[in-house]
């Protein structure tokens, strides 16, 4: 996904307005892409990722570095011990993808001292946990219609 | 230098006369540029073109292929693609005739390469209902020459050819650990933000890394989707921009990728994995190992997750207004899933 929200929205508008509305001939549905253009400006400043989400997802990800840790029998990581950020989404976005490099980091460790270890099935759980939770938020692509705008025809 | 506007189809055709005047004389005239929808990577256009050779007047439709600064695979060079193209032409590899092509950026703002066009239609593994519609003898025709164009292109013999310039491992020694080194540096390339799983997959690769038996070309992208079909006939294999040199077995394990065949048992819709196999051990006298065919396999589906990657960093970094890249960029966990799944099924 991408992480920012705002590069999002920005990105729809301009594709309505460079690519879609010079392509629309019909007064009616071009104004009606203007007001979805309009709206989504106006949405931009006041909307961001849902913050309960990557709570949890910073939760669990220090849950499962702590109990890794322990196994390996290494120190705890600066933040297992720290209370779950009162920052905002992208605050917490920062978060996530820290933890990320942590658990990957140390599963490359674990990996290299015992490839079947309780540590490495302690990190893979969490990593396969945390894909599963993401792809219950992932609608199914739509890539037969974005490939080929509704037409069959390809030219190479 | 120009500012390449994939849009502004005017001032890219009016710099692609200019250019095709400087290779082809100043005989040459062109038709308007039209845009095609297909591809994720270069801009396609296709345009008519005449010129004098040999005295008398040569008519083509040609294609244009540019790749964009902000592409998905940008930086982008035409010249593998362009070399691996001439070399190939006349074989049963079935690749397009090339004609020209340019990295200097000073000519359209961006590297491009321009073949003929083939006529036919690309049947794509994406359907709303996950079929496609090939009947019994078509699915089993149209697998025939998928493999019989594949064994073309990996028994080509590339030494002492241009081919050797095209990037990948000579040696087969190499050819494991360069495609692992090179996914991973795209990937370090395309995101700062690390994924475990995929880290996870890099470390599995190079511990089970399989023995590579030869050298070939590889396509690096051969499924359904980049062949084009007219009269039951494939009449182009398509998009050869991630070809180099390697392990064959890397395009076999390619074709046999879950998101090409959805849950089909056919792979890409056209053979199963056993005729994929026996087929191909027939066209080219090399035995297929199955646990390598898995391996590759699971590095295809790596390197697609790495590609959805790419198209997250077009779209955030690059600037790239291209929906589809966000939505790639939106199905980064699904990719992630079938990577682990890979990974379970290769060990």
């Amino acid at each position: 996904m991408i992480a920012s929200l705002e590069r999002v929205l920005q990105g729809i508008v301009a594709t309505l307005r460079t690519d879609v509305i010079p392509k629309v001939a019909d007064d009616y549905a071009r104004g009606q892409v203007v007001g979805v253009i309009d709206l989504l400006n106006n949405i931009a400043a006041r909307v961001e990722w849902a913050r309960e989400p990557l709570v949890e997802a910073v939760r669990e990800r220090r849950e499962a570095l702590a109990r890794a840790r322990d196994l390996l029998s290494l120190p705890s990581g600066s933040s297992d011990q720290s209370p779950l950020m009162q920052g905002n989404s992208p605050a917490l976005v920062v978060e996530r993808d820290r933890l990320d490099a942590e658990i990957a980091d140390l599963l490359a460790q674990a990996y290299r001292r015992a490839p079947d270890s309780e540590a490495v099935r302690v990190l893979r759980k969490q990593i396969h946990d945390d894909m599963v939770r993401e792809m219950a938020m992932s609608r199914k692509p739509l890539f037969a219609e974005m490939t080929n705008g509704g037409s069959r025809d390809r030219d190479n | 230098m120009p500012v390449f506007d994939p849009f502004d189809t005017e001032s890219v055709a009016r710099r692609l006369l200019a250019f095709l005047q400087g290779q082809a004389g100043e005989t040459v005239e062109i038709g308007p540029l039209r845009r095609f929808t297909v591809g994720f990577s270069w801009v396609t256009y296709g345009f008519a073109a005449s010129w004098n050779e040999d005295g008398r007047r040569v008519s083509r439709d040609l294609v244009l292929r540019a790749g964009p600064p902000n592409g998905i695979f940008g930086p982008y060079r035409a010249a593998p693609e362009f070399t691996a193209l001439r070399a190939l032409e006349g074989s049963a590899a079935r690749a397009p005739k090339a004609f020209w092509h340019c990295d200097d950026l000073a000519v359209l703002g961006a590297p491009f390469i321009i073949c003929e066009r083939v006529r036919g239609e690309a049947p794509i593994p994406w359907s709303r209902d996950g079929r496609v519609g090939f009947d019994e003898a078509s699915r089993v025709s149209l697998g025939e020459q998928f493999l019989e164009a594949l064994a073309a292109l990996h028994n080509f013999d590339w030494r002492g050819t241009g081919i050797e310039t095209i990037g990948g491992a000579t040696r087969a020694a190499d050819a494991v650990e360069a495609e692992i080194e090179s996914w991973s540096a795209r990937m370090r390339g395309w995101s700062a933000r690390r994924y475990p799983m995929l880290d996870f997959a890099i470390a599995w690769f190079r511990a089970h890394a399989p023995r590579t038996s030869r050298i070939s070309i590889v396509h690096g992208d051969y499924r359904i989707g980049n062949f084009l079909v007219a009269q039951g006939r494939i009449t182009a294999i398509l998009d050869w921009e991630l070809v180099h040199l390697g392990d064959p077995l890397e395009d076999l394990g390619w074709i046999c990728m879950q998101a090409w065949r959805g849950r089909s048992n056919f792979m890409c819709h056209l053979v199963t994995r056993e005729e994929l196999a026996e087929k191909y051990a027939r066209l080219t006298g090399v035995e297929v190992d199955l646990a390598a065919l898995r391996y590759w396999e699971a590095f295809g589906t790596f390197k697609l997750a790495v590609m959805h990657l790419a198209a997250a960093h077009s779209f955030e970094t690059l600037g790239f207004n291209d929906m589809r890249m966000a939505g790639m960029a939106a199905q980064i966990p699904r990719m992630l899933l079938q990577v682990e799944a890979a990974l379970e099924k290769a060990v």
